[in-house]
């Protein structure tokens, strides 16, 4: 399953449904993320919207108790991040709403929406429909190649892998980058005390590719 | 009263004087927690006896739960922050704050001799509690790889803990420049053993250690910061028991060199690791070399000609760490000369190949003589340019010792040898029986779902796991959790698998006491994750950051991933999480 062309066809055909919801009734923003969002969630489930418009910045949109909420430049990760800390109080309360043993909860079916996604209801909030995936893996990236070629495997979304490995260059330990650096520092201004030489100072002095680390 | 209540008042035919006596024997905490599951009279006599506790990550008890269960210990390990901070993927202020700890201790624990604390947060007001209330019989302190604390905080241990045997403050971050500190401990203690401020910028006057290597007889392990060796010519003469030396530097000065070839080492002498060493220093190491049983070189300016001229005349070496300029033809010196060598770490040198040998790199040539030369090997620690299955497969027959192997492969080479590892590794892990703990990291392509399955049919002892770029997709995950049935601590980086498959493989695996996961393939609204939350497991979310000016790196941005972290704990939700760690469950 390639996750990206599931996501490519998903967002062309639903981008009217964004749209229409759009323009709902446009309250003022009230919606405060914080504890409060918790008690009042048992029965309405926040619907989250996050439009993207490539290239640019995301605009977040929110429906929440009838009222819709829209925040611009909202990246990707910190959308993310608020529907994270949704989620888990959802399911925080949820948890508790059931141990009331209270006949009343969860009578609405939270509806959970994603960008350019049907909208379905889902009975319970740990079995997503959708299978786009908000991840920091764009589709923007997906024309990358990919690293290593190695043809007796295959594997999901090459290209996903190798914008990961540019994005997570193997760590080094910090004591050890430390003294690489006061190497540099003491190839650069004095005298090389070392066996080897550098090839050129410059090219010492330009370290400039973060992958180093 | 009946047969069967006698024999359970007599805790099975032995009296409970025998039995703490018995008791005071069994030291390893497997055996001790297996004694406190025997019954409540067993439990009580442990909890009453027991000497000493490790906690592997401090949030997942409190410190009044350790009081009520151990109030007799002597001496305690705290660990902090998450492994991936000596590597600077963890935010300074994630936590680990000792602060609550040693409030409970100076209240307490009234028998503590003994505290040994890593990557945790120290302030000096943590440390003026302490040794107020422990400082005259503390004879132990380990702050290792920890911060926030400076000098003054070291000077109040060096007045108040003259019974301290081993103070070690390795790698850890300490403000401030006056070096007060050393002069006090030098003028109070005269029972030290052990001083180690090695990875430090302590500032150190080579005056304070005469002084100490004349009150403290008992010295026999210094390892201090960069301090130009030619100012410890007299120190060395004085610390005539001195068996270990680390840190001190060489001075820029070309053609000074005499000043170097003066110092007398003392005798005994056979632990060392020099910084800024360059091949015409190294020389002053040949006299005794046939002694040293410990070599550290990962800190020197040596070539890799350099390496095979010095290591050839160690064949006693027991321990030896190196970066990766030793190259294949050094390990091949390695294996002819060192055959008593138990832990080998090679690390990574610079990627920048100007400034290191060409001739360094490690790869399946190193690797396969070293596993027919060295026998004995029992930690394996190694970054490696390139690899083979039958280098893997070379070690799993000869390497019959090993515990603990580490390997990374480097993304220098366009293309390797021979991938996927899977059969390597499994024969890797089915001949070397012992290892405990494992850490993989491979590039897309290194280890199919097929080998990641192996690593889990035959990890059958390893505790600990750190894999990289492994596996295809979520099957490979889901094989691999199927076995390690004893996994506690499992950290993965840059792999493809989704919040879906880690949350079912953190509820699979059945020893699973701790995960953490940097870059995996995320669900929309993160409530695949949320599958595996259940009573006790905490769910961290670190979420990515954006950070223009990032203290550790000179080079601009680093734009990081998310991180999961997910631990057993009887404490509950954490109260001290800064902004940029979000606690997901408990909620």
């Amino acid at each position: 399953m390639d996750l990206f062309e599931a996501q490519s066809k998903v967002i062309s055909s639903d981008r009217s449904e964004v749209g229409s919801m759009k323009n709902l009734e446009d309250g003022a923003p009230d919606f405060a993320l914080n504890g409060s969002a918790a008690e009042t969630c048992v029965r309405n489930f926040p619907m989250m919207v996050p439009k993207q418009k490539p290239p640019a910045a995301s605009q977040f949109i929110m429906f929440y108790g009838g009222s819709v909420n829209v925040y611009d430049a909202v990246s990707p990760e910190k959308a993310q991040a608020i529907m994270l800390i949704a989620a888990a109080t959802a399911v925080a309360s949820r948890a508790s709403a059931n141990k009331a043993a209270s006949a009343s909860a969860c009578t609405k079916a939270p509806a959970v929406v994603g960008p350019g996604a049907v909208i379905t209801a889902a009975p319970s909030p740990a079995a997503p429909v959708l299978t786009r995936s908000l991840s920091f893996l764009s589709s923007s990236a997906s024309a990358e190649g990919v690293l290593v070629k190695q043809p007796q495997l295959t594997f999901n979304s090459s290209s996903s892998l190798s914008k990961l490995q540019d994005e997570l260059p193997i760590a080094r330990r910090h004591s050890l980058q430390r003294f690489l650096e006061k190497r540099r520092d003491r190839v650069v201004s004095k005298g090389p005390y070392t066996s080897s030489k550098p090839k050129d100072t410059a090219e010492v002095a330009s370290e400039g590719q973060p992958q180093l680390i | 009263m009946s047969a069967r209540t006698l024999n359970r008042v007599m805790s099975f035919g032995i009296s409970d004087l025998a039995l703490e006596f018995v008791l005071g024997y069994v030291d390893d905490p497997r055996d001790r927690e297996a004694v406190s599951l025997v019954c409540k009279k067993w439990y009580q006599i442990d909890a009453l006896s027991r000497k000493h506790v490790t906690i592997a990550i401090c949030y997942s008890t409190s410190p009044g739960r350790l009081r009520r269960r151990f109030p007799n210990l002597e001496s305690l390990q705290l660990k902090g922050k998450p492994r991936a901070a000596m590597f600077n993927l963890i935010p300074e202020d994630w936590g680990g704050y000792v602060g609550p700890w040693i409030r409970e201790i100076a209240e307490a624990f009234n028998c503590l001799k003994s505290l040994h604390l890593r990557r945790m947060i120290v302030k000096d007001e943590d440390i003026r509690v302490l040794v107020k209330a422990r400082g005259h019989m503390l004879e132990s302190l380990k702050l290792d790889k920890c911060s926030g604390l400076s000098t003054d905080g070291l000077l109040l241990v060096a007045r108040s803990c003259r019974c301290l045997r081993i103070l070690s403050l390795e790698e850890s971050s300490i403000s401030g420049n006056d070096a007060k500190w050393i002069h006090e401990l030098a003028v109070n203690n005269s029972v030290l053993e052990t001083l180690n401020f090695y990875m430090t910028e302590l500032r150190v006057a080579p005056e304070d250690l005469e002084l100490l290597a004349k009150n403290c007889r008992s010295l026999v392990s210094l390892k201090i910061s960069e301090c130009d060796i030619s100012y410890l010519i007299s120190f060395f003469l004085i610390a005539t028991k001195l068996e270990e030396f680390g840190g001190g530097s060489f001075n820029d000065q070309v053609g000074d060199l005499d000043k170097y070839m003066k110092i007398q080492f003392p005798p005994k002498l056979c632990c060392v690791g020099l910084i800024f060493m360059g091949k015409n220093e190294m020389e002053i190491l040949f006299p005794f070399a046939a002694a040293l049983k410990k070599l550290d070189l990962q800190y020197t300016f040596l070539s890799t000609e350099d390496h095979c001229q010095l290591i050839q005349r160690c064949p006693n070496l027991e321990v030896l760490e190196v970066r990766d300029v030793i190259g294949d033809r050094g390990l091949e010196v390695v294996a002819q000369t060192c055959k008593k060598l138990r832990r080998l770490r090679i690390e990574r040198g610079d990627d920048d190949q100007g400034l290191e040998d060409e001739q360094g790199c490690v790869s399946q040539a190193g690797l396969s003589s070293l596993a027919q030369g060295c026998l004995e090997l029992e930690y394996l620690a190694v970054y490696v340019s390139d690899i083979t299955n039958a280098a893997l497969e070379c070690l799993g027959t000869y390497s019959k010792n090993l515990c603990d192997f580490r390997l990374v492969l480097l993304d220098r080479e366009q293309r390797i040898t021979d991938l996927p590892l899977d059969n390597g590794v499994r024969a890797l892990l089915k001949g070397c029986a012992k290892i405990r703990r494992f850490a993989l990291y491979l590039r897309p392509g290194g280890l199919s779902d097929v080998g990641l399955g192996y690593i889990g049919q035959y990890s059958n002892n390893v505790r600990w796991i750190l894999m990289g770029n492994i596996g295809e997709s979520d099957r490979g995950l889901l094989r691999f959790s199927q076995g390690c049935p004893r996994l506690q601590k499992l950290e993965l980086r840059s792999c493809c698998f989704t919040e879906r498959a880690l949350a079912m493989a953190a509820l699979r695996l059945p020893s699973l006491r701790y995960l953490w996961v940097q870059g995996y393939v995320a669900s929309p609204f993160g409530n695949d994750l949320l599958l595996m939350a259940r009573a006790f497991w905490n769910i961290e979310f670190i979420p990515p950051k954006h950070d223009v000016n990032e203290t550790e790196d000179r080079r601009g941005n680093i734009e990081s991933q998310a991180q999961i972290l997910a631990y057993y704990s009887l404490a509950g939700k954490r109260v001290d999480c800064p902004d940029s760690v979000i606690p997901l469950h408990p909620a």
